[in-house]
């Protein structure tokens, strides 16, 4: 009876998966890959449940093996239900759509296999998860390789599911989804350190070494207690695991930096403004402190690089004299070293820092190289993010063309426009007024700043509309249509 | 349920647990009949893997120890290893690194032995499905916790 109770759950649940994905159907959504999850979901709960009732029904080998099974079972179709909200909140109502499919489509050209899905969630945090990995490991020791790649790939294209969360609180916040530059960064550290574990000889044994020192271990160990061999080997993997989190956060700011240039440094800036700038919290998840994760961030950028930004981009005095302070500002913040300090004050975070800074080097040359492989280098943005276009900006018009001095338009790139809106708040709105004689200006700052997001979300907006455009020019001048052709 | 320490990710979590309830099950029937059916054939393959990397992370004690470059992995996958054992200590009587040593040395083997239709002694192959549903409980103990409230023994 027990088991069958259990059998029943499973059953339920997976159904309920399938009923829900029904109703999802009925909501709208910015592009398809909500629902293309939505389907994969509710594929995998369909093969769960036909698995475990036929190892029922053959007759399990170890009947409290086969309870563990299926109570395991009943936990993953849990998480598969709960990973339906990612779908529901991905609706067109929930987020600004007109910024979805451009930031998909940076996604999309630097991870090609891949869909997104882009939702707002009440955590105030900027995130990312890749789904099919997670279920291929979590079901791969219970359905069979057939099963189980059939229910993940009903479209063999697509490899990766990603998705992407934002605070909802920023919702209309439309320069800090830079920070999604960040989110875009974590499937590449994923490759950096697939490739770094096949050759871990490279770090690990320094690793060890410094360890077995802090410790005082650099004897036999075998004649250990238990206790004191777990207790090594807790430092050793947590040496390991504080490397690796603040590693991989560190290679994603600096995806940011090569997508966004200035702007990233800005608004990675502007979040950590609220934070204590030399934090250091090893629990999990580690991220770096924020006055490091700033100066690995500012160093990026090549010692001459805004001179040329502020030349290629023609912009006056006022924009340089902004931008340059802004950029001295960070650099006096990163100069001062309480976030170093406080590292090695503990033997964990020492060690860590220490096999990181090692690895640094590389991982620069790692992320510029792999960007580049498919068409994004931080001088892209040199010339392109320009006075033009930050003169409509200045004149209340979305900033997505302008009119060179040939007489062609150019159409803007979602990069430079976000930069020139950086520029903007970084020239005009950095804080709002706060003497008593400017009180009733208060309502007219944040008017203004609305007004730039939108302005930059416009911008954003046309620039893809065209670029849609004359996909279907092309597509129609390659088939020769008469008339409207449908999708 | 996505990866969201060397405390192995969620996936892996249940990977473990689909792995070893299926490997103590496979070991339960060899010991019932003296024989591994089909159907487990690709499991006592994967978790001989298992093991594999268990002993990767396990130089780490060894002479060679300055040497020993485990992936995170290797790493993981002797973390919930010797979670297993420190819970369970006194039934495995392990008292100390060394036993422990020979402990994953015993296991490895057998799985060895069974992979290449050898005959491994019944009492290896009674620890080694000791382990592996020591093992499925374990992260079955880990997944039906809430996160948030998720501690190691390790730890």
């Amino acid at each position: 009876m027990y088991l069958e109770r259990l059998i029943t759950q499973l059953v339920h649940k997976a159904r309920s998966i399938r009923l829900t994905v029904t109703k999802l159907h009925e909501l709208r959504y910015p592009t398809d890959s909500p629902l293309y999850l939505a389907k994969v979901i509710s594929e995998i709960s369909q093969v769960v449940e036909d698995e475990i009732l036929n190892q029922y029904w053959t007759g399990p080998k170890s009947l409290e093996d086969f309870i563990v099974r299926v109570k395991l079972a009943i936990i993953a179709i849990r998480g598969l239900g709960a990973h339906l909200r990612f779908i529901e909140r991905a609706t067109t109502d929930q987020t600004p759509w007109s910024l979805i499919r451009p930031l998909e489509k940076i996604g999309e050209q630097i991870h090609p296999t891949s869909c997104f899905i882009i939702r707002p969630q009440w955590r105030y945090n900027y995130s990312l998860l890749e789904l099919i990995s997670a279920y291929s490991e979590a079901f791969s020791e219970l359905l069979s390789k057939e099963k189980l790649n059939k229910a993940l790939y009903p479209d063999n294209s697509i490899q990766q599911i990603y998705v992407m969360g934002f605070p909802n609180m920023d919702r209309l916040s439309v320069m800090m989804y830079v920070l999604f530059g960040h989110e875009l960064g974590h499937p590449i550290e994923k490759e950096y350190f697939d490739r770094e574990n096949k050759n871990s000889a490279e770090f690990a044994p320094k690793l060890t070494h410094m360890v077995l020192e802090a410790l005082d271990l650099l004897k036999e160990l075998k004649s250990l207690k238990l206790e004191q061999g777990a207790k090594y080997y807790r430092m050793i993997t947590e040496v390991h695991r504080l490397r690796h989190q603040a590693l991989r956060e560190l290679i994603c700011d600096l995806v940011c930096i090569n997508l966004f240039g200035p702007a990233a440094l800005f608004a990675n800036e502007e979040y950590a403004l609220s934070a204590g700038l030399d934090s250091v919290e090893k629990k999990p998840p580690h991220y770096p402190p924020w006055r490091y994760r700033l100066r690995t961030m500012l160093e990026e950028f090549p010692s001459d690089w805004i001179k040329h930004f502020i030349e290629k981009g023609r912009f006056n005095k006022t924009i340089s004299k902004a931008l340059n302070n802004k950029m001295e500002s960070i650099r006096i913040a990163v100069e001062q070293s309480e976030d170093k300090k406080k590292l090695n004050e503990d033997a964990e975070t020492r060690i860590a820092y220490t096999s990181l800074e090692d690895a640094l080097p590389k991982v620069r040359q790692f992320v510029r190289q792999r960007l580049k492989k498919y068409g994004f280098q931080l001088d892209d943005l040199l010339g392109a993010t320009n006075v033009q276009l930050l003169k409509r900006l200045e004149n209340w018009i979305p900033p997505d063309a302008y009119i060179n001095n040939e007489g062609d338009e150019v159409i803007g790139d979602v990069r430079s426009v976000l930069n020139v809106g950086w520029l903007q708040w970084v020239s005009a709105y950095a804080s709002m007024p706060t003497t008593t004689d400017v009180k009733d200006q208060i309502s007219d700052y944040f008017n203004k700043v609305d007004a730039l997001n939108r302005l930059v979300m416009k911008a954003i907006e046309n620039i893809n509309l065209r670029s849609e455009w004359k996909k279907y020019e092309l597509t129609k001048k390659e088939k020769n249509y008469v008339g409207i052709s449908t999708q | 349920m996505a990866s969201l320490g060397m405390q192995p990710e969620e996936a892996t979590v249940f990977y473990y647990g689909f792995l070893s309830s299926h490997t103590s099950e496979a070991l339960k029937e060899y010991l019932k009949t003296g024989k591994v059916s089909g159907e487990f054939q690709g499991v006592l393959q994967d978790s001989h893997k298992l093991l594999s990397d268990i002993m990767k992370a396990e130089k780490l004690f060894g002479e060679k120890k300055e040497a020993a470059a485990p992936s995170k992995i290797a790493l993981d996958a002797f973390g919930c290893a010797l979670e297993v054992i420190i819970e369970h200590q006194k039934e495995f009587k392990i008292e100390d690194v060394k036993q422990l040593s020979e402990l994953f040395k015993t296991l490895n083997n057998t799985l060895k032995e069974l992979n290449s239709g050898k005959k491994p002694l019944t009492t290896n192959v009674e620890k080694t499905r000791m382990f592996f549903k020591r093992l499925a409980d374990l992260m079955l103990g880990h997944l039906s916790t809430p996160e948030e409230e998720r501690t190691s023994i390790i730890y």
